[in-house]
């Protein structure tokens, strides 16, 4: 780049400041006392190029407005390493109003405007910013100093600026790595801590299931003792009833009742009264009803005492009703044991087979009178037939059919006639007697048998008494039994009757003891209620168990419920806690591809200084000896670019500081100039300008003039270098010089911008 | 002589691509990292270059 013209109006010192026409090549020498607007000058065109000054702050920028002025404009035609000429305006009010435009040269309209955008248009075509115009191109007032080793412009001109920019990324990468590590440790922390607030023992839940599991057992128990007393409750009531009905049977039947029935319904009631007594055993209660002798019970015990007391009778009812079957021949008795007679039916069979066999005799005495009668109407036919002539032929016949039948004994027959019949006729006679006989003793017999009948009835009719005694009303029974005429039975019949069996055959009696029967079943029916009443109270107590329990099972499932909450919480912060290992676990892997890329860069930005401090060293070395007219030509430029120089006298390098001032300032002044080199080379930029404002401060006269000889000819592309000092005692190396006045405000060079 | 001022003279401070700069470093760096004993985790290296080149690819670097 090299400077054409500046017209600049209201900056910093000058109202008016116009420099037409400025030489492209050589020095160009700004002179004049302190304050005449030198600087002024450079800061004019400092502020032209970048928009801002090196002395006045970006933040006060309308500083540079000349005092009392509004506003301020800077123009600035320049040739860019394109060759092509641009020309920058820039204005700027006390508001900080700043605006820029920038022009191509022949060209009314400006191709950028704005003041960011006219600076990247500048850099564009300059190749260098405000700071690298700084660093390598501006050298201040009294600034000359070894250029840091990490400035931008080192950095810029090296070519390592995106990679030094990348390494301070993957820096803040890292420490954003690092931060989110930072960041996981603290959540994993405060997770872990939430996980051990909310974490629980397994002996809780144990707690909790062996307090559910009593519970459980409790209430189960509950209502089973519930369900039990209100069967019991139930059964008693239904016992009660049954007892009611078993108690009213008795306390309502007549006097005529049999034995059996009187057994019978006491011995249910007594059953009943038994059943409703074991129904209490499942319940703890003092109720009379459930004692094991009840006045009830003792009741219906005495009743049963009574009737039992008829005991005695039927024992002898038994025994002579085992007399009566002996005698009557019933089953297997022996009258023999029993030293009765012998049993009637027996006695009744011989009889009877003793009339047959006599009634036979008596046929058969019957069938020979009628037989003898027969024979001796014959003989006394035969006798009077042939005793008589009376009629021949009756007499003819029967002496023929005599022939016949006797043949010669018939003769004979005749003869004996009279005799056999009268021989028949007293066996006829005696057979008369004998049927008399047996007829008489028939006769007899026959009334032993009826004898035998009547009692055998009569003992039938006793023995139905006795074996009908338990179903025959027991008046009734005991009338019969006075009627047996039996001294055992009857004098036990007056022990019973008069005495425990006394209800049961006189209707009062029966009448007082089945009132205090009812009594008793009332007084029964009100202990129910009562222990009803006292089992519903038990069962209340049972339900409210129930009812606890559940509430507390309710209590520990809802605990139960916040546990398996918790539980779940703590997976889930767990397998957070899993998640941020495993990121935190990312984030070290990344930090270790960040800290290898970070080293890979500064290998590759340091073989990039390595190489340019080579460089810059040699380029140090080219105009160094022309600064210090060949006193000095090797010069050492280490990374941290500090600088050591050959000494011929100590015939080794030395330090910077044990060189004198003067020679450390024009070291230094090769050092920016080597820079400078080194700028417009990596830029490509052509031809260049470079300010050096009081590069001479504490330079001799010798060396000022050396350093003038030498300044053309540092590099062929560095033609243009603008020199500021107060006086020049010789103006010929020169192609032009200002000389700047205190006294005025104007400074005009040229009719640029006229 | 002449000649050697010439070289001197024509040795000029070329500014390179910062990707070229950096693809001959890591060329360097991973023959000189695979000859020393220490345990060289070329994936790692390969992710780290990747990095860089990505990163240098953002700001308008063609391979």
């Amino acid at each position: 780049m090299i400077l054409k013209n500046l017209r600049a109006q209201n900056v910093l010192k000058y109202a008016h400041l116009v420099l037409s026409e400025i030489p492209e090549k050589g020095l160009i020498a700004i002179s004049g006392r302190n304050e005449s607007g030198k600087t002024a000058i450079v800061e004019s065109i400092c502020f032209a190029l970048f928009g801002r000054t090196f002395s006045v702050p970006e933040n006060k920028l309308e500083q540079i407005i000349r005092w009392k002025e509004s506003s301020c404009q800077v123009e600035l035609q320049f040739k860019g390493r394109d060759n092509e000429t641009y020309r920058v305006e820039r204005s700027l009010n006390h508001k900080g109003t700043h605006a820029a435009q920038m022009f191509r040269e022949n060209e009314e309209e400006p191709f950028v405007s704005g003041p960011h955008s006219v600076n990247e248009a500048v850099y564009e075509v300059c190749d260098f910013d405000f700071s690298q115009y700084l660093d390598a191109l501006y050298l201040a007032q009294r600034e000359i100093s070894t250029p840091h080793s990490q400035s931008e412009t080192i950095k810029a001109i090296a070519g390592a600026t995106d990679l030094e920019e990348i390494l301070d990324e993957l820096k803040c990468d890292i420490e954003y790595e690092k931060n989110r590590i930072h960041s996981l440790d603290a959540d994993v922390s405060e997770t872990v801590r939430q996980i051990n607030e909310l974490n629980i023992s397994n002996q809780a839940l144990e707690n909790i299931e062996q307090e559910r599991r009593t519970l459980n057992d409790r209430t189960h128990e509950a209502e089973q003792a519930a369900r039990s007393l209100d069967t019991t409750a139930d059964n008693i009531q239904a016992g009660c009833s049954r007892v009611q009905t078993a108690g009213k049977a008795i306390a309502t039947t007549h006097i005529d009742t049999s034995l059996k029935d009187w057994t019978d319904m006491i011995d249910e009631l007594d059953s009943q009264i038994s059943t409703m007594r074991d129904s209490c055993e499942g319940i703890e209660t003092d109720s009379d009803l459930c004692a094991e002798q009840s006045k009830l019970h003792q009741q219906v015990t005495e009743l049963g005492n009574r009737l039992d007391a008829f005991a005695d009778v039927q024992d002898r009812m038994d025994a002579y009703r085992a007399q009566l079957a002996s005698l009557l021949d019933e089953g297997d008795t022996n009258h023999e044991e029993l030293g009765t007679e012998r049993p009637l039916p027996g006695q009744q069979k011989d009889i009877s087979r003793q009339i047959r066999r006599i009634t036979l005799k008596n046929v058969a005495c019957q069938f020979g009178i009628l037989s003898l009668t027969i024979i001796t109407l014959g003989n006394l036919f035969v006798w009077f037939q042939s005793s008589t002539t009376f009629d021949p032929a009756a007499t003819e016949w029967l002496h023929g059919t005599l022939d016949q039948l006797a043949g010669a004994w018939s003769r004979h027959f005749v003869q004996i006639s009279h005799m056999t019949a009268t021989v028949f006729a007293i066996a006829t006679g005696i057979l008369v007697f004998y049927s008399m006989a047996f007829s008489q003793r028939i006769r007899e017999l026959k009334k032993q048998r009826d004898t035998l009948r009547e009692r055998i009835d009569d003992l039938q009719t006793r023995a139905r008494l006795i074996d009908d005694s338990d179903t025959r009303p027991l008046p009734e029974l005991i009338a019969g039994l006075e009627k047996l005429h039996n001294a055992g039975i009857s004098q036990r019949l007056t022990i019973f009757t008069q005495g425990m069996g006394f209800p049961f055959v006189n209707q009062p009696a029966l009448t007082t003891e089945q009132d205090r029967l009812l009594d008793m079943l009332n007084i029964c029916m009100n202990s129910v209620s009562d222990l009803r009443e006292s089992i519903a109270i038990e069962i209340g107590r049972h339900q409210r168990i129930i009812e606890e329990s559940h509430e507390r099972t309710e209590e520990l499932n809802a605990e139960q419920e916040d546990i398996r909450q918790r539980r779940e919480e703590i997976s889930q912060l767990r397998e957070q806690v899993d998640n941020m290992a495993t990121r935190k676990i990312r984030h070290e892997e990344h930090i270790r591809t960040l800290e290898l890329s970070r080293h890979l860069i500064r290998g590759t930005c340091r073989n990039i200084y390595n190489r340019f401090n080579q460089v810059l060293s040699k380029y140090t070395g080219m105009v160094m000896p022309k600064l210090t007219d060949g006193r000095y030509k090797q010069m050492q430029i280490a990374d941290d670019l500090s600088v050591r120089v050959f000494s011929q006298d100590k015939n080794d390098f030395g330090e910077l500081e044990e060189f004198s001032s003067g020679t450390q300032r024009q070291m230094l002044l090769a050092v920016r100039l080597a820079m400078s080199k080194a700028l417009i080379e990596a830029a490509e930029q052509g031809k260049q300008f470079i300010i050096l404002d009081e590069p001479f401060a504490f330079f001799d006269r010798e060396r000022v003039r050396a350093t003038l000889d030498a300044l053309p000819k540092v590099d062929k592309n560095l033609d243009q270098i603008w020199i500021i000092t107060q006086e020049f005692t010789d103006t010929k190396p020169f192609a032009l010089h200002i000389e700047c006045s205190r006294d005025s405000d104007e400074l005009i060079i040229g009719q640029f911008g006229q | 002589m002449s000649i050697l001022s010439w070289l001197g003279i024509r040795q000029r401070f070329m500014r390179r691509s910062a990707l070229d700069e950096f693809n001959e470093f890591i060329k360097e760096e991973k023959t000189l990292q695979r000859g020393t004993d220490n345990h060289f985790d070329e994936q790692q290296f390969d992710k780290a270059v990747d990095l860089i080149r990505d990163r240098l690819k953002k700001r308008g670097y063609k391979p």
